[in-house]
């Protein structure tokens, strides 16, 4: 590479210094997360105030409550769980205090579901942290169950057509949760589940009877036609349908019913029957709906606790162009650290979401070094030769050459440049693509194109697959992956 | 409506040093997203200690102390943590908004990458002087050190930045 020794580098330092600077969406988006800051900050105070009013004693002003709950429940108190400082004014002040702030019969039966998915949400994360203990879950299902039961006998008092759409509505995420709770081996409370699921899918059918002899306009039935198609397609856009994870394959069969459900609706509507339609898309919407919490609150991490002391990983994160999805590396930790670290991440996603209820539940799954596999599959492809990018990149005509972005050499590290990849090592940069790189450089070989293409690789299956995108030319990549 | 007044004296700081604090933690670590998450950082917990009833005398050094402690932290994880592994060194680094280009993209990831190598101290004491154009008495201010102590490290550091581009 040469050199071009800058007369005076002092300008030049002055000069490379005035070029770079925050941009206005930057800038804004900072200024933005500062004052979320600082409201977060005030809120927590109220809350402290009033955890010491009640250790102290104190009559806390009906008139200090209404405001706190005016100006916005904080997320801390809502990301609260049993055995969290906050969960007991999470349960104990916020949600009667809110609960009495419901001022239609409507409103009052869909607070009971949220309660009902909280106390759910709260059993998951436990089980997840491996913290769960019987006491607990009993107090939670329990709890669960006492606001589905309010719930469901509250819907006798609404029209039928509002009955239905939330009876189907805390159908489809009840039937979600039974297989996020079977997924951590919960059988006693996916049965529970299974339990009420069957009561509010017959309370439903009885609604839906009634509503079936009744008048719809074609332009509702239309409308609704319209919202359900923006529902799919705000969940398609959530859900990784590229995406090979549990969750993700659960969530895909889900709505490929959504479609089928809707596409009758449509044809309902052609037909004349208004009323069928409605059911129809009634149903597409209780496909989407689970869907959505099946994915939006299912697993991310992978990792199953039966197997997590024979877990291996390197690295995981969070992909921030699609919040939903996590590229992992199988795992190499003792497995209290991996769950913590876990809970860590899960905690990041959920900040990431809009819905408050949303969170993470995790599995640990049983994977085999990916990364021998890996190498196996290089060296028999590019024979005799050393694992160098010049080789790779020849052999595999779909590797880019930052994909050797930070990857290791013996003697070095080769850095994706504005004028290509260089190779530093001994203290300068060289035009070298020849040096052949180290075993972690190998893994993160692996790990710069697993990211790129945005898949994971936990098993054998999955390190073939991303073997053979390697071996395709770009643009074949760009295409298959849209 | 003190909180009120206090919220905005911060708001005020924000908005004359949060370039300055960008570039410089952007020239330590060479990494665009990396920089913006130190910025960002530096700025709550300057909020997280004023907030609480502390003076600051001078608020210029106090924020350049945040994020130098912070940038130290990064340095710590990322040796420590294979985890980081995947954090791209060299980010996005040229300022897409640069509206003056007074530097040619190439030309400033040259100097980007010489920086990069500079050791410690030597490559904050540079940064500080050249990038960020504090005096060497304003950086003695800012890190506890004796001025000569501030004027040796930019002396030596400028001569490392040459027989880098030398070699």
């Amino acid at each position: 590479m040469k050199n071009n020794i800058p007369n005076n580098i002092e300008d030049l330092l002055q000069q490379a210094g005035s070029s770079v600077r925050l941009s206005d969406t930057e800038k804004n988006t900072q200024r933005t997360l500062l004052m979320t800051h600082i409201e977060q900050k005030k809120k927590q105070k109220w809350y402290t105030a009033i955890l010491h009013a009640q250790t102290t004693r104190f009559v806390v002003a009906p008139l200090t409550i209404c405001l706190l709950v005016v100006t916005g429940v904080s997320a801390s108190s809502l990301d609260a769980y049993p055995g969290d400082i906050l969960y007991g004014i999470k349960t104990n002040i916020v949600e009667p205090v809110v609960a009495l702030v419901q001022f239609s019969d409507e409103a009052e039966v869909l607070y009971e579901k949220k309660l009902t998915e909280r106390r759910l949400d709260e059993v998951l994360v436990l089980a997840a942290r491996n913290t769960l203990n019987d006491v607990d879950k009993e107090s939670l299902v329990s709890e669960a169950e006492r606001h589905l039961t309010i719930l469901s006998k509250s819907t006798e008092t609404l029209s039928p057509e509002f009955a239905v759409e939330i009876l189907s509505d805390t159908e489809a995420t009840l039937r979600a949760y039974e297989k996020l709770f079977s997924r951590v081996d919960e059988k006693e409370t996916t049965d529970i589940l299974s339990s009420h699921v069957a009561i509010l899918n017959k309370k439903r059918l009885t609604n839906e009877m009634q509503i079936s002899g009744s008048y719809v306009k074609k332009e509702d039935a239309e409308k609704k036609s319209q919202d359900i198609k923006e529902f799919l397609a705000l969940v398609q856009g959530g859900v990784d349908l590229e995406g090979q994870m549990q969750g993700a394959l659960e969530a895909q069969a889900q709505l490929r019913l959504a479609e089928e459900a809707l596409h009758s609706g449509e044809e309902n509507i052609s037909a004349g029957s208004y009323t069928q339609a409605m059911l129809s898309f009634s149903r597409a919407s209780r496909f989407i709906r689970e869907a959505q919490v099946v994915f939006n609150t299912g697993v991310y991490l992978a990792i199953r606790p039966q197997t997590v002391e024979r877990a291996t990983t390197d690295s995981i994160r969070v992909n921030d162009e699609a919040p939903v999805a996590i590229a992992i590396a199988p795992i190499k930790k003792e497995s209290s650290e991996l769950v913590n670290e876990a809970t860590m991440l899960s905690k990041q996603v959920t900040a990431s979401f809009a819905q408050e209820t949303s969170m993470v539940s995790v599995e640990v799954i049983d994977s085999e070094d990916v990364y021998e596999i890996f190498k196996t599959l290089i060296k028999s492809n590019i024979g005799n030769y050393e694992i160098t990018p010049v080789s790779v990149m020849k052999t595999f005509p779909g590797v880019r050459p930052e994909d050797f972005n930070n990857v290791n050499t013996e003697h070095g590290v080769y850095i994706m440049t504005e004028i290509g990849l260089l190779l530093q090592a001994n203290g300068s940069l060289e035009n070298d693509n020849t040096e052949e790189i180290s075993e972690a450089g190998e893994r993160q070989l692996l790990l710069n194109i697993a990211l790129r293409l945005k898949v994971e690789f936990v098993t054998r299956t999955d390190v073939e697959y991303i073997v053979g995108i390697m071996k395709i030319k770009e643009s074949s990549i760009e295409t298959s992956l849209e | 409506m003190e909180q009120n007044k206090l919220q905005q004296d911060f708001l005020e700081i924000y908005n004359e040093l949060s370039d300055a604090i960008f570039k410089h933690c952007f020239f330590r670590v060479s990494n665009r997203e990396a920089a913006l998450d130190l910025t960002q950082d530096t700025f709550t917990k300057t909020w997280d200690f004023v907030s609480k009833g502390n003076d600051i005398h001078d608020v210029r050094a106090f924020v350049y102390r945040v994020a130098n402690n912070l940038i130290i932290d990064f340095y710590r994880k990322k040796k420590s943590q294979s985890l980081d592994a995947y954090l791209e060194e060299v980010g996005d680094i040229a300022d897409t908004h640069n509206q003056e280009n007074t530097l040619h993209r190439a030309e400033l990831s040259e100097i980007l990458l010489k920086v990069r190598l500079l050791e410690e101290p030597y490559r904050q004491a540079v940064v500080m002087r050249y990038v960020d154009g504090l005096s060497p008495k304003e950086i003695a201010e800012i890190l506890k050190e004796q001025p000569n102590t501030i004027s040796v490290r930019i002396s030596r550091g400028v001569q490392q930045l040459q027989t880098l581009y030398e070699k």
